[in-house]
């Protein structure tokens, strides 16, 4: 009866602690890595990648690649002669190894990052657990938030690390082959190269990160709004209105508007940049070193570019829209 | 004393539904109230309106503050565990800690482990390996750990075995409840958790039918158990619910002194079952 609250109330095991300061970084802070918690595909994926790719480069000097022949131009030739090129090709080797690592990883951490988004406000009304979580204070605002922070700056962050990492294993791995005198030299270190190569990474990752963040929020919305399968819910009304807008393209002729946007939006700041100017593969040298392009585009134009910031813009408004739609959406 | 949580005229609708239409509560620091109603009844949009995870309409003021634009800020001092579990299938144990310690200011990770200590979960598990039970005991670990003023739980022992209910309830008592804190909870099996209440709410379609602390029952209500015989004077006095039980007739009174009443048979205080039973069903039955 009530005099068993009373007699429980008389010794409650009271917290001692006094509260805890805790500023909205850290909270920030506990919220990216509970991203990683739930979702280690984010750092695992690219790690495997990375491991894969160490792999490859064992197994070929294992199976002996140097012996290995190939056909040019209708002549059998050793891998080995091939590749005995001058120092200056054997830098730009190596900044096209620093990109191509790079690369492969990114591809694939942009997958599992979309996935991510999409996923990230969905999941947690699906199985309910948003009540858990709102049960905390923690701000709508600063949820969205962190999830943007770890699409748009953890991930991109941790694949440049890591395939700078991956890169370095990679060089070292060849150049100690090389030096059994079985391999063969094809990588040359240059410290000037390999800096301006991995500035070139960095500045292409974070024109990237700015110009796709509005679809990085628009994903978030539509996780956020999605009764289910917000993957459908992204793809199918882009293909619908492609579609509808290719029929009266063709019918009635006129001009393809979403297709326009849709691609602009895709590979716009590319453009921009002016990577349909530059080369690999010259004309003068064999491999072009990834590093001249510092020069050779046009980053400061790329990012003073208007239709970047207004898409940045149109992140944060986005963005803002996740926040009201996760505030709000009621349905457990 | 501030009212804990202060509600005038709360409404909300789902489509044509109303299901809450006008409610008005006052709950006190210090209390354990029982928000009590059939399915449907309003219970849990109440409860959703109190933690600011639902709009509505009307005046609501919790710990002082509007849920519908100082949730954050709210938060703080309330905490509260939905009807079943809710804890994510991929959190580990030691992960949920390293959480609420890094979210809630408010959050005693030492009481947390201490409890956890005494039951069989281990800090590694993920929730999905954990039984149904043992979840709930995790989300009272969490919950327990927290310094909040005012506890939500609705339907916290929903599919749970007796043993973990009686334990859920007991701990609770033993080590979280005092004069500072406000328990308000939703249950269907009321007949387990009334000797719990301090206070009860009973809502039906969306009005408040109820609203009484439990001493004030006994002087409010009476349950008057009479043979067939004097059915038909008791009746008399328009008791608001009947029922036969073996072969005798239960009544209940509002408002009838007991010397009134106590010449027609045996004289009880209604249990809070029996008093929810009542009235849902009777109306005043002639």
């Amino acid at each position: 009866m009530n005099s068993e609250v009373a007699s429980a109330a008389a010794e409650p095991l009271k917290s001692s602690a006094a509260p805890a300061v805790i500023t909205p970084t850290r909270t920030l802070q506990t919220l990216v890595r509970r991203e990683f918690w739930e979702h280690p595909a984010l750092w695992r994926a690219p790690l495997i990648a990375g491991g894969a790719l160490v792999a490859v480069l064992l197994l070929a000097i294992f199976t002996r690649l140097q012996r290995h022949t190939v056909i040019v131009n209708g002549n059998a030739r050793v891998l080995s002669d091939i590749f005995n090129v001058d120092t200056a090709t054997k830098v730009a080797a190596h900044s096209l190894l620093q990109g191509a690592v790079w690369l492969a990883l990114s591809i694939l951490a942009i997958v599992v990052a979309c996935f991510y988004l999409l996923d990230s406000l969905y999941a947690e009304r699906k199985d309910r657990s948003i009540l858990f979580w709102k049960s905390l204070p923690v701000s709508d605002g600063l949820t969205v938030t962190s999830k943007l922070i770890v699409a748009l700056v953890a991930v991109p962050l941790i694949v440049f690390a890591m395939a700078l990492g991956l890169e370095l294993l990679c060089f070292a791995i060849w150049e100690l082959w090389s030096l059994t005198g079985a391999g063969m030299s094809v990588f040359s270190w240059d410290p000037r190269e390999w800096l301006r190569t991995e500035a070139v990474i960095f500045l292409v990752t974070l024109l990237a990160v700015l110009w796709y963040a509005p679809v990085a929020a628009l994903f978030l919305v539509v996780s956020a709004w999605a009764r289910r399968a917000p993957v459908l819910w992204v793809l199918l009304p882009l293909i619908f209105l492609e579609v509808v807008e290719q029929i009266f393209s063709t019918i009635v002729g006129t001009p393809r508007y979403i297709n326009h946007f849709v691609n602009y939006r895709v590979g716009g700041i590319w453009a921009h940049l002016g990577f349909a100017h530059v080369k690999l593969f010259g004309h003068d040298a064999p491999i072009h070193p990834i590093g001249a392009w510092l020069g050779e585009l046009n980053f400061a134009g790329a990012f003073a570019n208007v239709d970047l910031w207004l898409g940045v813009i149109a992140a944060a408004a986005l963005a803002y829209g996740a926040v009201r739609l996760r505030r709000y959406r009621d349905e457990t | 004393m501030t009212a804990i949580v202060e509600a005038r005229g709360l409404t909300k609708s789902f489509g044509a539904t109303r299901a809450l239409d006008g409610v008005s509560f006052t709950i006190e620091p210090g209390r354990i109230v029982g928000l009590i109603g059939p399915n449907g009844a309003g219970k849990t949009t109440a409860l959703k309106a109190i933690l600011g995870l639902t709009p509505f309409g009307g005046e609501l003021k919790v710990l002082g503050l509007d849920p519908r634009t100082q949730r954050d800020e709210l938060m703080r001092d309330v905490c509260f565990m939905a009807d079943v579990a809710v804890l994510p299938r991929w959190l580990r144990v030691s992960q949920a800690l390293d959480y609420c310690s890094g979210v809630h200011p408010r959050f005693d990770r030492a009481h947390a482990l201490e409890f956890l200590s005494k039951t069989d979960i281990g800090m590694n598990s993920r929730v999905r390996e954990l039984s149904k039970g043992m979840v709930t005991q995790l989300h009272l670990a969490l919950i327990l750990a927290i310094d909040a003023r005012l506890l939500v739980l609705d339907e916290p022992t929903l599919g749970l075995d007796l043993l973990y209910r009686r334990k859920f309830y007991d701990t609770l008592l033993n080590d979280y409840f005092d004069k500072e804190r406000t328990i308000l909870l939703t249950t269907h099996q009321v007949e387990e958790v009334e000797n719990l209440f301090t206070d009860v709410i009973f809502l039906n379609h969306g009005h408040v039918a109820l609203d009484s602390s439990v001493e004030d029952l006994g002087s409010r209500y009476v349950q008057l158990t009479v043979g067939a015989e004097q059915a038909a004077r008791a009746r008399a006095l328009r008791p608001f619910y009947e029922r036969e039980v073996f072969g005798r007739v239960a009544m209940i009174f509002e408002g009838h002194a007991a010397s009134e009443l106590g010449p027609f048979g045996e004289l009880r205080t209604p249990s809070i079952a029996d008093l929810f039973v009542a009235k849902m069903q009777g109306t005043a039955t002639t």
